[in-house]
């Protein structure tokens, strides 16, 4: 008995020195993936076709800071293409974009006013050293003997990809058509020609954002419709079947909706006077009246709502806030507009996934409008503790001009890519890390000796000493 | 103003909780029997598992104890990264301890007072130097409590007692993680910590039928924690851009009030206990705990930070119960046996499963060991809690991955009877 008693308090001491331990695994980290055959082939060579959203473009403007983070690019380096295998026409600092006219590159970020505004300034070209009639970032770059894998176009509608071979001859007059596509150097060729000389084994076409997007961005004014459907049926085919005529596989994205951008969904149809919120007087297509919410008033109308120099209205009578001053009809997409808008979109995307479906399994279909009616919920995109949402400024998807992708939003798209890729043509690319992509990020710096001289084009002017809420 | 954008929806917003955090380890005795102890409740620990059993209890008699509770917590993924990435949690050991007198006043009348903690949690995860994949989700998580505990308890018959009690309860929470500020890239660190005290009540009920079947009842309320004077702490790295430090200064306070409302849940028992022989006995208990009442976790805050004055999240808890089962065996005069098991249901539903807490369905098994000598007692307990693998797939923070986890927890309580 004694034994036994001595015996048991034995076993139970014993536990408590070894405890019990976790089983660790062997392998605690993946390895490198090594691209199965069908990767490897495809990305013998890859070329992108599109516009801004192919290019890289991002708070207004195109630079080569921020080409390295085009989706495309980010495609590229998880496939192992080096910067070679992958050619990029990068841009110098600040940029050729929508400033460009006014001696401007990128928007910056500059912090907050007294009043909380933040200022968002493009950085001039003064003191930069760019030049923006030969604006490439090095002259090996300008002068690469063949054409750029990346010939994503900023501005281009898709009656361009086919047809454009310079601003001048284009639909849609973009100045970087030149820039891209280096004619006449390059023997007048389109951007789809140039594309097909490199023997595409894997085309990335984003296309058609433009044919929607600059009727809205204008506001219904300019131009004053989107593409007509059946002509965007006809041309996105076209297109399409010449590219798989030359033997290349296609990645295909649709169109986001433009309700889901926050170039639209920032500004809100109320203004603070006062303490109450009164409606903004709009010049809609059904005549002058106050906006509603189904009204979207954009975010170009920020820095002209209250002004009453007499510009855009009666002289002394603060724009928007009264019925003799309503907001001018380009910096509204009323009702009536947006349905226009969205019908566009639902028609093109309608076109797009029909085409992709038929194509017997040579073409990738990304819905990035279902990834952007996702983050625009009211849980966002969710990400390891961050929240990722289509909020302009804080969202971390879109960038200063409201329209493009940041760095990170980027990558979601590019991630967006990789999946379909993998899932249509059986490659095996890795997905962007974004947690791993957050850290890598560098924190957002000013360059104080940059800083714009130019107007806040995105601060709110203060209204009978009220200030507008947002 | 354009501020009131930046909602922000990096802010701390994980107060952990979880069946899991619940310590049920309040005596080393019942420890041993798998907690199993409502309907024996038979030491002066009944304070804690089952107040009517103190009016067994003659004359003066007092436990003081710990348990050390040694959880190991690892994550593999998440799979949005590298699903094979591991990293363990930091080890941490803590020592809830306890605390029991009683004092039979009338033969049918006997007083009691317990001092226990039966909920916390600690789990650290990365260091500074080496911040881990989900730092953004947590780095570092405690929270403690004290419930100071009178009880009374009647014999209303021979085989009937009764017992009802208050609690004081004091809670202090830390919670630390890291957080980004998505317009400038910029990485930060905050600390919310609080302290409250709150009240609560318990009820015991005893019952014998044949003078060898017991059958227990305890009750013991919600209490309710209004942390209304916390403090948020935000630190960010200093850079060499002074609009940015401004920017990010003004957007978040240095150090501001915060206030929360957290509610621990109720918890309702019931067991039943056999003497198969003078040396032999059983016992069987269920335990629910009614976790729904965290249902979400909202954060207020004295100054705005970044230009949000409260944040709310989802936590979606859900009631979860345990099983336990225990037996005792008398070795001789001196010597007593022990064993127990028990099942804990998981609270966590599967999307809301996060670092704070790794909590899934758990094995338990215990062994223990009591020695009597005169007027002394001194029991030893051990217990392995194996905690199920959990797989989340679709996590509401998309941080997918797998939860491995075990405890050791080791058990000592001295008693005295005068």
């Amino acid at each position: 008995m004694k034994i036994l008693k001595i015996f048991l308090v034995l076993i139970l001491f014993s536990f408590f020195i070894a405890g019990c331990k976790l089983e660790e695994p062997s392998i605690k980290k993946s390895n490198p993936v090594q691209l199965n055959q069908p990767a490897q082939e495809l990305f013998m060579s890859f070329v992108a076709l599109g516009n801004s959203l192919t290019a890289g473009y991002q708070s207004a403007a195109l630079t080569a800071k921020y080409q390295e983070y085009s989706f495309v690019k980010q495609i590229a380096k998880q496939a192992g293409l080096s910067d070679d295998q992958f050619t990029q026409p990068l841009l110098g600092w600040p940029g050729l974009g929508a400033y460009t006219e006014k001696g401007a590159g990128i928007l910056q970020f500059n912090g907050f006013d007294e009043s909380g505004n933040p200022k968002i300034d493009p950085v001039p070209y003064a003191g930069t050293g760019f030049d923006p009639f030969n604006p490439f970032l090095s002259a090996e770059i300008a002068g690469l003997g063949r054409p750029y894998n990346n010939l994503g176009i900023p501005k281009i509608v898709l009656a361009d990809v086919d047809s454009a071979i310079s601003a001048a001859q284009s639909y849609s007059g973009s100045g970087l058509i030149d820039v891209v596509l280096r004619n006449p150097a390059f023997g007048n060729t389109t951007a789809l020609q140039q594309a097909l000389s490199l023997q595409p084994k894997l085309v990335s076409l984003w296309i058609g954002n433009n044919d929607v997007l600059g009727y809205a961005t204008s506001g219904g004014t300019y131009p004053p419709a989107p593409t007509d459907k059946n002509t965007f049926a006809y041309l996105y085919n076209s297109l399409l079947q010449k590219l798989l005529n030359a033997g290349a596989k296609v990645v295909l994205a649709n169109i986001p909706d433009v309700t889901n951008v926050p170039f639209f969904t920032t500004v809100p149809y109320m203004v603070e006077v006062q303490g109450n919120n009164i409606p903004l007087w709009i010049q809609a297509t059904d005549g002058v009246r106050q906006a509603t919410a189904e009204d979207l008033i954009l975010l170009t109308a920020k820095s002209y709502i209250g002004d009453d120099s007499g510009t855009y209205g009666p002289a002394g009578v603060p724009l928007g806030l009264d019925k003799s001053a309503p907001l001018p009809s380009p910096f509204v997409l009323d009702k009536q507009e947006k349905a226009i808008a969205r019908q566009a979109v639902a028609d093109f995307n309608a076109i797009i996934s029909d085409l992709a479906a038929n194509s017997g399994g040579k073409v990738a279909l990304v819905d990035i409008n279902a990834l952007l009616v996702d983050a625009s919920d009211e849980d966002g995109y969710p990400l390891a503790g961050v929240t990722l949402t289509t909020k302009f400024l804080s969202g971390g998807i879109f960038s200063l001009d409201g329209v493009h992708p940041t760095n990170l939003g980027y990558a979601l798209i590019a991630n967006e890519f990789i999946t379909s890729l993998n899932e249509t043509f059986g490659t095996n690319l890795p997905l962007i890390d974004l947690l791993q992509f957050l850290e890598e990020q560098q924190p957002l710096k000013l360059d104080l000796r940059k800083l714009a001289k130019l107007p806040d084009m995105l601060t709110l002017p203060e209204i009978f000493g009220g200030k507008i809420n947002l | 103003m354009f501020k009131k954008l930046f909602l922000l929806l990096f802010l701390p917003a994980s107060f952990v909780l979880a069946s899991g955090f619940s310590i049920y380890e309040q005596g080393s005795r019942a420890t041993a029997m798998g907690g199993a102890f409502i309907a024996r409740a038979d030491d002066p620990s009944a304070v804690f598992y089952n107040p009517a059993g103190i009016s067994q209890l003659s004359g003066w008699q007092i436990s003081v104890g710990t348990t050390a509770i040694q959880p190991k917590f690892s994550f593999t993924g998440p799979s949005t990264m590298d699903s094979k990435l591991y990293t363990e949690a930091q080890k941490n050991v803590f020592f809830p301890t306890h605390l029991y007198l009683s004092y039979s006043v009338k033969p049918w009348l006997t007083a009691g007072f317990g001092f226990y903690s039966p909920f916390g949690l600690a789990t650290e995860w990365g260091t500074k130097e080496h911040p881990w994949v989900g730092r953004l989700l947590a780095t570092r998580t405690e929270l403690q409590t004290f419930y100071y505990n009178p009880v009374i308890a009647a014999k209303v018959t021979d085989n009937l007692s009764v017992a009802a009690g208050v609690s004081l309860v004091q809670a202090n929470v830390e919670m630390e993680k890291d957080v980004f500020f998505t317009p400038r890239n910029l990485f930060g660190h905050s600390k919310l910590k609080a302290n409250t005290t709150g009240l609560g009540v318990n009820l015991g009920l005893r019952y014998t039928l044949f003078k060898r079947l017991h059958l227990g009842a305890v009750y013991r309320s919600s209490v309710t924690l209004n942390f209304d004077d916390g403090e948020a702490r935000f630190t960010f790295p200093i850079t060499t851009d002074p609009i940015i430090n401004n920017e990010v200064s003004s957007l978040f306070p240095a150090k501001t009030k915060a206030k929360s409302k957290l509610v621990l849940p109720a918890t309702f028992g019931l067991g039943i206990a056999y003497e198969a022989t003078t040396n032999l006995s059983f016992e069987f208990d269920y335990v629910y705990m009614g976790w729904h009442t965290y249902d979400r976790l909202k954060v207020t805050f004295a100054d705005p930070v970044g230009g949000e004055k409260e944040t709310v999240s989802p936590r979606n808890y859900s009631d979860s119960f345990s099983l336990r089962f225990g037996l005792e065996y008398r070795l001789d005069q001196h010597f007593t046996l022990r064993a127990g098991y028990l099942w804990d249901y998981h609270a966590v539903p599967s999307a809301y499963v996060e670092p704070t807490l790794p909590e899934n369905d758990r094995h338990n098994y215990t062994i223990g060991l009591g020695y009597r000598l005169k007027s002394w007692s001194v029991d030893v307990a051990y217990q392995i809690l194996l905690q199920d693998d959990r797989n989340i797939k679709q996590s509401v923070n998309d941080f997918d991955g797998k939860y491995t986890g075990l405890a050791n927890l080791y058990g000592l309580t001295v008693g005295y009877a005068f």
